[in-house]
């Protein structure tokens, strides 16, 4: 039954638009994909106090 | 070709063991789908009455250690197999390991689950029968490389496949689905890796070829015990003897070796030609001239080894003096003969043969000139030289129409030799020359095939053999036309009716077995 | 063993007051981590890095099919500040282990206080090399007992790259609900549990005292993966609760998956404090089969670090809650003058640390300086507040199965010993865990019964390190 809208407003877009589409949701996965860890790694900089050192956030190693 | 396939011996226990083990391994290769919760087994394996039939369509390639060939397979027998096993019958676990095995870390995305995703198996029997097969395959095989079989098109026709869930119809045409595909991967891809290995495994181990050798040899001793290794019929028992000469055979076909080892009662395809074609000799020409002499001396000297295509024995044999003189004359009149007319084909010009004279006596000066001729002649043909060698179809095109002979020499008159200076002379040229060079051609017949035993030929028709010369196809062209028709005049001759008299063709009787030609081809 | 990351992940389900004991997948938790524990596959190197309070960043190398690698960060909203590194941390704590259930009256009481955290979140990153598969996590918490949590692959080398699950979970102190929907095939469910016989009235669990250290569970779960019609459902129900007399825990589940004709039946008890036992026995309706599972793990004290100090203990423990026992511990120690737990080296550290009184706040003793947190000044008020509210429930029901407790989480282990056998499956698992200098060291067999041959294989060997500071 929820289906149906989506299908009316599939029907009425032509090949080009959809193609469109399909690129603009493929990019926006790849952006997603690879945008979400330096996301992580912004929200944790941005919400420590002392701003640390990018190098500091992104090693995963003791530093000394 | 076709094969029949003693299918009854198929049914011993080891067979159907190991058949099973081969199965089971193949069918619980690889990762089984999670549908099957178990291991698969067989509980039972049936070959059945009906052998399958088995064609060779064709031979590509033969040799020593490589084959290829196109088969053709039938089968419509009453083979049947049961398979058991366990099946997943809780979708949620099958839902479960499939989500398992999809990502990296499958455990981060897949729900965890109590007890609704426990395993419940449910046994199945599953019995294959009524297997309708049709398949052309190829079979390449290669010392090297091993045996590979593959299937031309999909081989399996038709499969009935019975279940312990055919109550369920869906079930039922979902398992049939499966197992016709399943059939099919095995053929197309299972079964040429399993027999691919299993020629590895044979050809590639050294213990294992050697038990193979043993095997051989065993079986072979059986063999060469039952016929006798000396009958010169007897062919095609692996005789060391015999190998030896296909491998001296083989290796002449590699190296260009000039060589050819000789087969009792086989002809080359190469020496095919000196049947077909009309390869007039000395020998021939003489006969056919001579026909009044009788068979025996003939065949006398048949029996006899070690001439030069010159029958030595004839003269030397026979007491009577005008015979011999008779058949000096009608050589030295054969070879002259050949000579003009080549000089004549060349020229228009006759030129006078050299050849040297040898002088028995100061007292005969007045012999004439055609008297030393005729010695000449004698040792000419004798001689074996290598101006004969040069010259066979000159002799052939002279002998073929000896009618045109220029009459500007008269009828040599041969002298009387005595047979001790013949012999002397035949004992200083080398033996293996009489030996190798027999009947055919002059001087040609190096490449003989058939030393010791007569070539059974059937007159050769009257076709000049100049046409012949000029319809001289490859060295490999078999007229099958020919060989046949000689076949069925062999057969006539033998019964009798030999009254035609070609010029230029030889009628042979021994009383030797007559090794019949090579069996008739069919285009 | 908990990764590194899983590890946080609990802290911060623990600083955010959220009870993972009440979600109905942990139903069998106890059981299923004696019986069922993973064994490493192949070298596993884990170095992780607590660079802020807010991020953490993880480094993975492993060799099972070929070497490859992944790099993980995380941000949480709360600062996970009762963390500690792999030098430090308790056993207890960093792995997987027998779980003792929390009365959830009580816990919601103690520590209801934190009203703070009511919209924090968690993300968590984790990227695989070679492939760049993305491993991502979200958990937000919507209000104090509702949280979305949502966990997703994506691989962008497959054709169908990607799965994503959700999970909208309320975790009430009465009852917890979740819905789960996730994309791999369509699947939904519906999970929930309730715990019976618990009453948030104080006074009544005062008055009977024995049912307050019982906690009475029952749950369901139903799933429908809609694009393969596969249906789920199963049931259990699960009786936790502690000996009156030694205060020892055990849990009793009871599970039935009534579309197959299922039955799991499990029994876990803590036999001390250093071991645990625990059977499972699974039967059949319908096909009569049965299969008889068995496991224990064994603690092993650590020999050089004996007087692992008490109140260093106590600042070190990773939740609030075994902060406020192990305080409760020290006092009801103190009453009875010694103790009844049978295990002599752990005596010897009671007897030791209770001749050493520390009067200070930080004290130096034995070559260590020893923090008292109570005598903290900043502490002292918090967990004032926290002894009242303990004096307020009845001290003496409590005092046997808090001084076990206590025991279990302030002892100090170098290594644990798990087994597990399958009388049905004929395999046999052996891990073991335990501290190798700053390393923690997992490291597992798994032998089984090769069905056709009926001779012992190796299926599973591997080694995994894991660093972290």
């Amino acid at each position: 039954m929820s289906d149906t809208p989506a299908n009316k407003y599939q029907i009425t877009l032509s090949d080009e638009s959809k193609e469109r589409i399909a690129k603009i949701l493929e990019y926006s996965k790849t952006i997603a994909h690879y945008g979400f860890i330096p996301f992580v790694l912004y929200l944790g900089w941005s919400s420590t106090p002392s701003k640390p050192s990018l190098f500091n956030l992104l090693s995963p190693f003791p530093s000394a | 070709m076709s094969f029949k396939v003693n299918w009854k011996s198929l049914e011993t226990d080891s067979l159907t063991s190991w058949t099973k083990d081969l199965l089971t391994s193949a069918l619980n290769s690889g990762k089984s789908p999670n549908i099957l919760a178990s291991s698969i087994s067989i509980k039972d394996l049936n070959f059945g009455k009906i052998a399958p039939n088995f064609e060779i369509l064709e031979i590509g390639e033969l040799g020593r250690d490589r084959f290829r060939g196109i088969f053709k397979i039938n089968y419509e027998g009453d083979f049947h197999l049961t398979l058991h096993t366990n099946v997943q019958a809780n979708p949620l676990n099958i839902y479960y390991s499939n989500s398992m095995e999809k990502e990296i870390d499958s455990q981060f995305v897949t729900p965890n689950f109590l007890l609704s995703n426990e395993q419940f198996a449910l046994p199945l029997d599953l019995k294959l029968s009524d297997i309708k097969i049709s398949g052309i395959g190829i079979i390449v095989f290669s010392k090297s490389k091993g045996l590979t079989l593959v299937f031309r098109n999909d081989p399996l026709d038709s499969i009935k496949v019975s279940s312990t869930f055919d109550t369920v119809q869906v079930l039922a045409n979902f398992l049939q689905k499966q197992i016709e595909t399943q059939i099919r991967d095995l053929f197309r891809e299972t079964l040429p890796t399993l027999i691919h290995q299993f020629s590895l495994k044979y050809l590639s181990l050294d213990n294992n070829s050697d038990d193979l050798h043993a095997h051989f040899a065993s079986s072979s001793r059986t063999h060469s015990s039952a016929l006798d290794p000396d009958n010169e019929f007897n062919n095609f028992t692996y005789s060391s003897k015999n190998l030896q000469k296909n491998l001296q055979l083989f290796n002449t076909r590699e190296t260009l070796d000039l060589h050819i080892p000789k087969f009792k009662g086989i002809i080359q395809r190469s020496h095919l030609e000196k049947f077909t074609q009309n390869y007039p000799s000395l020998l021939n020409s003489l006969y056919l001239n001579l026909h009044e002499i009788d068979m025996k001396s003939y065949n006398t000297y048949n029996n006899n080894t070690g001439s030069n295509g010159i029958p030595i024995d004839l003269l030397i044999n026979d007491k009577n003096f005008n015979r011999t003189n008779r058949v000096l004359k009608e050589i030295s009149d054969i070879q002259s003969n050949s000579f003009y007319k080549q000089s004549n084909n060349n020229k228009d010009t006759t030129v006078k043969p050299k050849r040297r004279r040898i002088k028995y006596s100061t007292r005969k000066k007045a012999a004439s000139p055609t008297s030393t001729l005729i010695n000449d002649d004698f040792h000419m043909a004798s001689l074996h030289s290598s101006v004969a060698s040069s010259m066979p179809m000159s002799m052939s095109s002279s002998l073929s129409d000896s009618e045109e002979r220029p009459q500007l020499l008269a009828q040599p008159r041969p002298m009387r030799i005595s047979p001790d200076f013949y012999q002397a002379f035949l004992k200083s040229t080398p033996e293996q020359c009489w030996y190798q060079c027999k009947r055919v051609g002059l001087g040609t017949n190096y490449f003989n095939f058939a030393t010791s035993q007569p070539i059974s030929t059937s007159p050769i028709k009257k076709d000049p053999a100049r046409d012949f010369i000029k319809e001289k196809k490859s060295i490999n062209y078999i007229d099958i036309n020919k060989v046949n028709n000689k076949l069925k005049e062999l057969s006539m001759d033998r019964s009798g009716k030999r009254k035609q008299r070609n010029y230029g063709s030889a009628t042979y009787e021994s009383e030797n077995p007559i090794v019949a030609p090579p069996p008739p081809y069919s285009h | 063993m908990y990764t590194y990351m899983e590890y946080l992940q609990k802290c911060f389900y623990k600083s955010t007051n959220w009870n993972e004991d009440n979600i109905f997948s942990n139903i069998t938790a106890s059981s299923s981590a004696i019986l069922d524990f993973p064994i490493p596959t192949g070298f596993k190197l884990d170095s992780s890095n607590k660079s802020t309070e807010y991020s953490a960043s993880s480094f993975t190398l492993s060799n099972y099919h070929s070497i490859n690698g992944s790099l993980a960060y995380l941000y949480s909203s709360v600062p996970l500040r009762n963390t500690m590194g792999t030098k430090e941390i308790s056993l207890q704590d960093a792995l997987v282990g027998f779980r003792i259930i929390e009365p959830s009256s009580n816990n919601h009481k103690q520590l209801s206080s934190s009203k703070r955290h009511d919209r924090s979140s968690l993300l968590y990153g984790r990227m695989y090399f070679p492939g760049s598969a993305l491993e991502a996590m979200i958990i937000k918490r919507i209000s104090a007992h509702t949280q979305l949590l949502i966990k997703c692959i994506n691989n962008p080398h497959m054709d169908k790259n990607g799965t994503m699950i959700v999970y909208l979970q309320k975790n009430a102190p009465k009852y917890s609900r979740e819905f789960i929907y996730s994309t791999n095939e369509s699947l939904i469910g519906f999970r929930c549990l309730y715990n019976l016989g618990n009453s948030d009235n104080s006074l009544n669990t005062a008055l009977i005292p024995k049912f307050d250290n019982s906690v009475i569970s029952i749950g369901t779960e139903l799933w429908y993966a809609a694009r393969t019609m596969s249906p789920g459902l199963s049931t259990a129900f699960r009786y936790s609760t502690r000996s009156t007399s030694t205060g020892k825990p055990l849990t009793m589940t009871l599970a039935v998956n009534p579309i197959l004709g299922h039955l799991s039946s499990t029994y876990t008890v803590k036999t001390s404090v250093a071991s645990t036992f625990s059977s499972r026995y699974d039967f059949n309706f319908f096909s009569y089969a049965s299969n008889l599972s068995l496991g224990f793990e064994l603690y092993n004290y650590s020999r050089e670090n004996p007087v692992h100090s008490f109140a260093n203990r106590s600042v070190n423990l990773s939740s609030e809650e075994n902060r406020f026992l192990s305080h409760q511990d020290r006092k009801v120690r103190g009453q009875h003058g010694g103790n009844t737990i049978p295990i002599r080296s752990h005596t010897s550290i009671a007897q030791k640390d209770h001749s050493n009184m520390i009067i200070n706040p930080i004290q130096n003793l034995d070559n260590y300086y020893h923090i008292n947190p109570t005598l903290l000044p900043e502490k002292k008020k918090l967990l004032d507040e926290v002894e009242l509210a303990a004096h307020l429930s009845s001290e003496n029901s409590e005092s046997v199965t808090t001084a076990f407790q206590n025991l279990v989480n302030e002892s100090d282990f170098a290594s644990v010993v798990k087994f597990s056998t399958s009388l049905n499956d004929r395999m046999v698992k052996i891990l073991w865990e335990g501290r190798v200098k700053d390393f923690l060291v997992s490291t597992g067999v798994k032998v089984g019964m090769n069905p056709v041959t009926n001779a012992p294989e190796f299926n599973r060997f591997g080694v995994s390190f894991s660093y972290a500071c």
